[in-house]
């Protein structure tokens, strides 16, 4: 009786299989649920305005929503842009780099805005002959109160915002929180002070990082292993970040993509747009 | 047993997800620090340096001083800029008169105390230069500014320094700024090194809103900048100047037009400089020579008519051409038997020496009225002479001669002809400056009055 009770072979390699193979199934088929992290790419290569600055901002967004996007890459290459835009995708940053490292990594230029977006990272990658810098505002004054005949205001400076001296005064504080911005993002490894910074000069790559402008010369893929390494995660993918925000793809070509109607303002003389303060932030109505 | 097997199921459970984790993650990102950035609740606009308070001393007000203001070489400034310095100026007495396309400059010249050019564009002629280097030489004061922001619109500092370079001064194509300390922007120029000199008198600090350096080597640098005040050509600095006085203390160049303009004229002492610029300007003492007809007098003038000769009606249309020319320059002439004390003098006489005129030409060393032997002319003889240094023997039939002089105590001119119409030409043609009948060397000119008589051989 206590034989025909024992439990035959192929009781036991269900049991065995209940046993071993099937929570192994079941933790398999649960460990897809861990994600495999994603690099996401941001690519700030067009000038700084209101469009450009709403599709970094939802890119940014995007990668602090999700969890699987465990570090971004900044790929810079822009001249810089208007000044409220800038200082919105830098407070983005801000907020992201809490959380997840981010890392840039200098194409061709990153002017002004661009670089103020650049030190808001935690590592900054330029090629030698990148162009870093030109750390600075560009503004244009309006011109003295006058009176029109058949245009009527609520007061002197409702038409242009601001008296021309106080436009002077506003742009160096904007300068000074760009500086500000410079100082906190570099830190001790900045190594020239605000005479030599605040020149508005554009260095190549070689040169900001003897002046502590950038961290390392260095190519956009050692920008993202250095950001996966900051976020400490392997095996990693790859993603551009607009692409999985949902994001139509950037129209036109990169630094091209200014539509007039939505500035026109821009200077139009030849060189650097710099930080810029349009004209049209001063003529609210 | 039963329990062991609870453990291997919940480990190979575990496994993959611990085996994949494991393979993706090395760890967990903690940030060390939070992130910095700016406060920007903090930041500030810079404000500028408060004027000065100190009242200023009055001065003396001048009277017929005319400050003549270029507008002739396109000019890139309007006129209402430079409010605050022509206040000051007409403040001290003075006159503003602008020398425009249609007016001479020779003739401005001719009574100015001072010459004032700002940011000119147009070229100055070789034979404005000369005028203005002769308007110096005599006393005038020369004002020269330039301005970087004003040369953008084709404005060359080589216009400028075209007036300047007899004077060893020149302004630098550039423009001087400062990163670490300015008035709210790097080109807005906070200077605090003076020369002490009645211009630079009680200053301590002045803002310049970009400035062109200005270069001497014998005159004076009035107003530099520190160290670390650069000049946008080298990015080197160090005592750059401003401003600068030239070394016969008559021509001031300065770099900077905008300090002069509302509202930064209210900024530092930059109103307490413009002031010392007025006075500048206003304080020439001009020597005038013949060749300045009609305006040979900076204050007023007693004519004194000697016995030797008798006015006549014709000579009081000239006369009057004469004190009609002076008004603007606000000199009177008066006829008085004797000099006024302070006034300059008219002598009006003939060639027949009298008592009354001796005295007056007796300091003219060499002039001699006492009658010589006739001369001839081309025509024949043509009468008596009279003795003229440096132009030698002279027929007195014909001509006019006059003679200026000008002492500390007084400018005194004679005028002298053979009869009184002759003299009334005299008056004439000074009263309009037209001395092209005349041969004039610095104080003495011999002018041609009527024709000569011919007189026949005893």
């Amino acid at each position: 009786m206590s034989e025909q009770k024992r439990p035959s072979g192929w009781r036991r390699a269900g049991r065995a299989f209940l046993w071993l193979a099937f929570p192994l199934a079941v933790g398999v088929l649960l460990s897809l649920l861990v994600p495999r992290p994603v690099v996401g790419v941001i690519y700030l290569d067009n000038v700084i305005y209101s469009k450009t600055a709403n599709d970094w901002i939802a890119q940014l967004a995007y990668a602090r929503a999700h969890p699987e996007v465990r570090a971004v890459a900044l790929i810079v290459n822009s001249p810089g842009g208007t000044v409220v835009d800038t200082e919105a995708v830098y407070q983005e940053l801000a907020r992201l780099r809490q959380t997840k490292p981010v890392v840039a990594s200098v194409e061709v230029m990153a002017a002004s805005g661009a670089y103020y977006l650049s030190v808001g990272t935690d590592y900054i990658y330029a090629k030698p002959a990148s162009l870093v810098g030109n750390i600075g505002v560009i503004d244009e004054l309006p011109p003295p109160p006058i009176v029109f005949e058949n245009i009527v205001s609520t007061g002197p400076y409702k038409l242009w915002g601001m008296p021309a001296d106080t436009v002077l005064r506003r742009m160096e504080m904007i300068k000074q929180g760009f500086y500000q911005a410079v100082k906190l993002g570099r830190g001790d490894k900045l190594r020239v002070g605000p005479e030599v910074l605040l020149r508005g000069e554009i260095w190549s790559g070689t040169e900001a990082l003897r002046m502590g402008l950038i961290d390392e010369l260095g190519s956009r893929s050692q920008a993202i292993e250095r950001a996966a390494q900051m976020a400490r995660i392997d095996h990693y993918r790859v993603a551009d970040l607009r692409s999985l925000a949902g994001l139509p793809p950037a129209r036109g070509l990169p630094l091209l993509e200014m539509p007039e109607e939505t500035i026109p303002l821009y200077p139009h003389e030849p060189g650097l747009y710099l930080l810029y303060v349009p004209p049209r932030d001063r003529r609210l109505p | 047993m039963k329990r062991l097997r609870v453990w291997i199921a919940l480990g190979l459970l575990m496994l993959p997800i611990v085996a994949r984790t494991a393979w993706f993650y090395r760890g967990v990102y903690q940030r060390q620090t939070p992130v910095p950035t700016p406060d920007y609740a903090s930041l500030t606009m810079p404000v500028p340096p408060l004027a000065t308070a100190q009242p200023e001393k009055a001065s003396a007000p001048v009277t017929g001083k005319v400050v003549a203001l270029d507008q002739a070489h396109d000019n890139l400034f309007g006129v209402t800029e430079i409010e605050a310095l022509a206040g000051a100026a007409m403040g001290l007495g003075a006159r503003l008169e602008t020398v425009t396309y249609e007016s001479s400059l020779t003739d401005t010249l001719k009574y100015a105390s001072a010459y004032m050019v700002i940011a000119p564009s147009l070229s100055f002629t070789p034979e404005e230069i000369q005028q203005v280097r002769r308007f110096v030489e005599r006393g005038g004061r020369l004002l020269v500014l330039a301005d970087p922001t004003r040369m953008f619109f084709g404005g060359e500092v080589a216009t400028a320094n075209s007036l300047l370079t007899p004077y060893d001064l020149s302004f630098s194509d550039d423009y001087l700024y400062n990163l670490v300390e300015n008035e709210g922007n790097y080109r807005n120029v906070l200077l605090r090194q003076f020369t002490p000199l009645s211009l630079t008198e009680g200053l301590t600090t002045v803002a310049f809103y970009a400035a062109c350096s200005v270069n001497t080597t014998t005159g004076t640098p009035l107003i530099q900048g520190d160290e670390r005040t650069l000049s946008s050509r080298t990015d080197t600095g160090g005592n750059l100047a401003a401003a600068a006085l030239s070394a016969n203390q008559q021509v001031l160049a300065l770099g900077d037009l905008t300090f002069i303009t509302p509202p930064y004229y209210q900024v530092a002492d930059n109103a307490r400089l413009i002031r010392r610029v007025a006075e500048f300007l206003v304080s020439g003492e001009r020597t005038h020579s013949l060749a300045d007809a009609p305006f040979l007098f900076g204050r007023p003038v007693s004519i004194v008519a000697t016995k030797s000769i008798t006015l006549t009606a014709d000579m009081a249309e000239p006369m009057g051409k004469w004190q009609a020319a002076l008004r603007p320059i606000s000199v009177t002439l008066n006829m008085t038997a004797l000099p006024a004390p302070d006034s300059d003098v008219i002598v009006l006489g003939s060639y027949t020496p009298s008592d009354d005129l001796m005295p007056y030409v007796m300091p003219f060393l060499g002039v001699s009225l006492t009658e010589t032997a006739p001369i001839t002319g081309v025509k024949g003889p043509i009468g008596a002479s009279i003795l003229v240094p440096g132009l030698g023997k002279v027929a007195r039939s014909g001509t006019g001669l006059m003679l200026f002089s000008r002492t500390e105590k007084r400018s005194t001119l004679i005028l002298l002809a053979d009869t009184p119409e002759g003299l009334s030409k005299l008056v004439e043609m000074l009263a309009t400056g037209d001395l092209t009948a005349c041969a004039v060397q610095e104080r003495v000119a011999l002018c041609s009055v009527g024709k000569a008589k011919s007189t026949s051989a005893p």
